[in-house]
């Protein structure tokens, strides 16, 4: 069954089954995602479960004209983004009411990145721990632009497409954004 | 950068970029970057698993939410029915209240009590009243 009966099963008849496969076709793409912002494999597969029924609520409001991986992307961006902006909020509160502790999102991101690369050098932990919080404090536009670059190798059209924007705009937000982890990085070195 | 990083670019092209590279300690740095980026992401990817009950568990998810949709609607259904049964019984109690509370008034009207100067209510009838008793008093 292509694309398109898939989608049309799903929208007049519920067809679970249908749901399913596109699913099943499409969760790589929605984990790695979601993953190239939060940075937690366990986090990541979460957002991308509210991705996937999000999707099945909206997608009668789905128009074939664009394609329907344009339309999952951008529900799995602005999940992604408001799941860490949520995050951001909880760490503020904790630091506001005097908790010691870490935020909870550090803690996790802390764990998983000790427990991934346990196996791995230390230098090499560290550059990708340096990498993370560089890419945290990049402006969303510019780390969205980013994430599907790297982690999808997407056209600066298909970039541009997803944004909703041009594609001179995406070049321009991957340049400074490139730019800015450099100089994020030299600093956060130094 | 990127399309060198890729290997994409040739022949003069490319070493005209490998001998800036090795003058220009900016683009040095945005090349490692480039590079640790794309590393962290093939990493990541690559540690992908699939998970066999993602898809089932998105989808008892999604039923899990109809119900919980269709007990709200319930609950809601049933909330309004019960503000609406105690309006119209508030309504209805309050009206017998609002009756039962004329009728006291209308005894204690001012007519009536005049009435009772002239006619006592224990007299049973009125043709026992004695009309000219009472004439005489008045001529009186």
């Amino acid at each position: 069954m292509d694309e398109k009966e898939l989608i049309q099963q799903v929208i007049q008849h519920s067809n679970h089954q249908a749901f399913g496969i596109l699913v099943d076709r499409y969760s790589k793409m929605v984990i790695t995602t979601c993953m190239g912002f939060i940075g937690n494999y366990h986090d990541a597969e979460d957002i991308a479960q509210d991705v996937f029924v999000e999707l099945y609520e909206s997608l009668p409001e789905f128009r074939s004209e664009s394609k329907l991986s344009t339309w999952i992307y951008r529900i799995a961006v602005n999940k992604s983004l408001n799941f860490l902006r949520r995050k951001k909020k909880e760490t503020f509160l904790h630091t506001i009411v005097g908790d010691k502790r870490k935020g909870k999102a550090e803690q996790t991101l802390d764990g998983i990145v000790g427990n991934q690369y346990s196996d791995v050098n230390i230098e090499y932990k560290e550059q990708h721990k340096l990498l993370r919080d560089a890419m945290s404090k990049l402006p969303e536009n510019q780390r969205i632009a980013l994430v599907l670059s790297t982690y999808h190798e997407l056209s600066y059209k298909e970039i541009a497409e997803v944004m909703d924007t041009s594609v001179s705009s995406v070049e321009s937000l991957l340049f400074r954004a490139k730019n800015n982890l450099r100089k994020i990085m030299v600093k956060s070195k130094s | 950068m990127d399309d060198y990083f890729k290997g994409k670019l040739e022949g003069e092209v490319q070493s005209e970029l490998q001998d800036h590279l090795m003058a220009c300690t900016k683009c040095q740095a945005n090349l490692l970057v480039i590079k640790s980026l794309k590393e962290m992401a093939s990493e990541e990817v690559s540690r992908y698993t699939e998970n066999p009950f993602f898809a089932s568990r998105v989808l008892s998810r999604i039923e899990a939410q109809k119900v919980s949709k269709y007990i709200d609607i319930k609950t809601r259904l049933i909330g309004y029915a019960t503000i609406a049964a105690a309006v119209i019984i508030g309504l209805f109690v309050g009206g017998q209240l609002g009756t039962l509370g004329t009728k006291v008034i209308s005894t204690n009207t001012n007519a009536e009590m005049l009435a009772e100067e002239y006619i006592p209510s224990s007299t049973e009838s009125i043709y026992e009243y004695d009309f000219e008793e009472v004439e005489n008093l008045n001529n009186k």
